[in-house]
């Protein structure tokens, strides 16, 4: 089975690579092998490359071009799949955005982007309001039929080096930021991970992660790239279901976050359900606990857990194997093959092993930069004298002398909360919105795992409830705090800005 | 107590975004009031000890916690 992945691996052609190559391949090395699932339909890969060269020709004769932006926003299904690699395969831009995405940041995103389309889930028709100006096509339309129109001469678009999709995060400043991802990032590092993981053609992934972030966007390449298929769940689904969820779907491999696998572990401990066919676990988005890694290899005790550390901008930056976690416990592994991670000094001077500085990230995979964001990609991006690019990643830890990584912070400034990244100034600007409020600071509670926002207020108080609720207006779920302190006063900087980290201090009184 | 008082006095505390006095209809979406996946693995197990029942396999689908009604139909 390895020895097939790897021949799967050989045909990728090192420049020129471009995204719609995966099922092109894929087409041809598995016709017949499933590659999505969802709980209504099922589809080889030759049906699905069928598919997709007639919805692309349908973009096309839309009007969308090579450079032209397409933004996404549906749940979970095959029809979203399809859809992201027609656009691919037209050559234009695909982002694909929660599913939970509020109107705000929607609106944010567009003035961004400026898309030529937008191809929307109907379930999120409050959304047609932001369009004006692009082209809205509905996602749950059925599926145009087979038509001689896919021997349209499709345009041929630019590949390597040039920009394939567009993954929008939180940013420093509370806006939404996109991240740009090339043709040869994608090719390099899906290669890269493949050679840690080692999916096999037999594999069921079960995405229950939206396709929204990356982690779960990457597992239809690497499906694509070895013959597996994928299973697309809904998220709701990673609760009390996701154990029935597995079995009926025979999920081989899932995909996961640190509250994921804490769902998993409580229901697995109450209630066990046999899951024979499960067979790989990797975490991301967040570190997975050490007493959590433990319970998850006492309870399936033939399950390979891979704990791995990555960041948007360069995808993954290293991965520890199964073998290597008695040895290792506490590191997120090494790094990628053909990449280099070192920890830096203040200074700027590279750390000899032990040394605890910032990550810097260098290789093939470290992506283009921030969409429309020349600062703020000048500040996280270095292009260096020999032509290779570097991640100045914000996070902190130590690289020892067999090269496993050892982490010990994210930057001060971005929270990492339920596999997601989100800046708190999103989080207190969303809050300063509300008249009662006249100030606000949000800090993670790493002890407790509660994201905790202090305010003061003045006028008419608002109840906890009230004050989430009105939240819950401007921010995805998974950014509302749990917890509401409220103070007198917030703790300042000396230039006046929220003194975060006296706000941590506090946590430990209150 | 009715079981659905019962249910709905059970329910609250996992409603971070319901307000102390509001009121909680039959037919609120669980959701939007602030039960996550993760929560909802609790609130089953609050269920079974509240209820005194073991709660099969079949019924423990996505849909069964996105309102109060629903729920219900898990203990009855």
């Amino acid at each position: 089975m390895i020895i097939l992945s790897l021949s799967c691996h050989s045909r990728l052609v090192k420049s020129g690579f471009h995204l719609s190559d995966f099922l092109k391949r894929a087409a041809l090395d598995f016709p017949e092998r499933t590659f999505l699932v969802d709980d209504e339909v099922s589809m080889r890969f030759a049906e699905a490359a069928e598919r997709v060269e007639g919805l692309a020709s349908k973009l096309f004769s839309l009007g969308v071009k090579p450079g032209d932006r397409v933004l996404l926003v549906s749940e979970n299904r095959v029809s979203l799949v399809l859809h992201l690699l027609a656009v691919a395969r037209v050559g234009a831009t695909f982002s694909v955005l929660s599913s939970q995405i509020t109107v705000a940041s929607m609106q944010q995103i567009m003035a961004q982007c400026e898309p030529v389309l937008i191809l929307l889930s109907h379930s999120r028709e409050d959304l047609r309001c932001c369009c004006d100006g692009s082209r809205l096509v509905w996602l749950d339309e059925p599926l145009p039929a087979n038509s001689g129109s896919s021997k349209v001469d499709l345009p041929l678009s630019e590949r390597g080096d040039a920009l394939a999709f567009l993954v929008f995060t939180s940013g420093t400043t509370g806006m939404p930021r996109g991240v740009m991802l090339s043709h040869a990032n994608v090719e390099f590092v899906t290669q890269a991970i493949q050679k840690r993981l080692r999916y096999v053609p037999e594999d069921r992934i079960g995405v229950f992660l939206p396709l929204s972030f990356d982690y779960g966007l990457y597992q239809i390449f690497y499906a694509m790239m070895c013959g597996a298929a994928v299973y697309l769940g809904r998220p709701e689904s990673a609760g009390p279901e996701l154990p029935k969820a597995l079995a009926r779907q025979a999920i081989t491999v899932l995909p996961g976050v640190p509250t994921l696998f804490a769902g998993l572990i409580k229901m697995q401990s109450w209630r066990p359900a046999l899951l024979p066919d499960l067979r790989v676990m990797t975490n991301t988005g967040d570190h997975l606990p050490l007493p959590h890694l433990k319970e998850l290899q006492r309870l399936f005790p033939r399950v390979e857990i891979f704990p791995m550390y990555g960041l948007t901008e360069c995808k993954r930056v290293s991965i520890l194997r199964p073998e290597e976690i008695d040895r290792h416990a506490n590191t997120v592994g090494r790094a990628l093959d053909g990449t280099e991670v070192w920890a830096e000094s203040p200074e700027g001077e590279r750390l000899p092993p032990g040394g605890v500085g910032e990550f810097m990230v260098r290789g093939p995979h470290v992506g283009l930069g921030y969409w429309r964001a020349p600062e703020e990609t000048a500040k996280r991006y270095r292009i260096q004298a020999d032509g290779a690019r570097l991640l100045v990643t914000g996070d902190y830890g130590s690289v020892d002398a067999e090269g496993f990584l050892q982490f010990h912070a994210r930057s001060d400034f971005m929270i990492k909360h339920r596999g997601y990244r989100m800046s708190p100034v999103e989080i207190e600007e969303a809050a300063c919105r509300l008249p009662q409020l006249t100030a606000a600071g949000c800090i993670k509670d790493e002890a407790r795992e509660q994201l905790c926002l202090f305010i003061t207020t003045h006028g008419e108080v608002l109840s906890d409830a009230e004050l989430l609720m009105a939240l819950a207006e401007h921010l995805e779920r998974a950014k509302i705090p749990d917890r509401i302190i409220r103070l007198p006063e917030l703790p300042r900087t000396a230039n006046e800005k929220v003194d975060r980290k006296a706000l941590r201090a506090l946590l430990t009184a209150v | 107590m009715s079981s659905e008082e019962r249910l709905l006095a059970l329910l609250r505390p996992f409603l971070r975004l319901l307000p102390a006095d509001a009121e909680l209809p039959m037919d609120a979406e669980l959701g939007r009031l602030g039960l996550d996946s993760l929560q909802s693995i609790d609130l089953l197990l609050a269920l079974e000890q509240e209820f005194g029942v073991s709660i099969p396999d079949e019924k423990i689908t996505v849909d069964a916690f996105t309102t109060p009604a629903q729920v219900l139909t898990l203990v009855s």
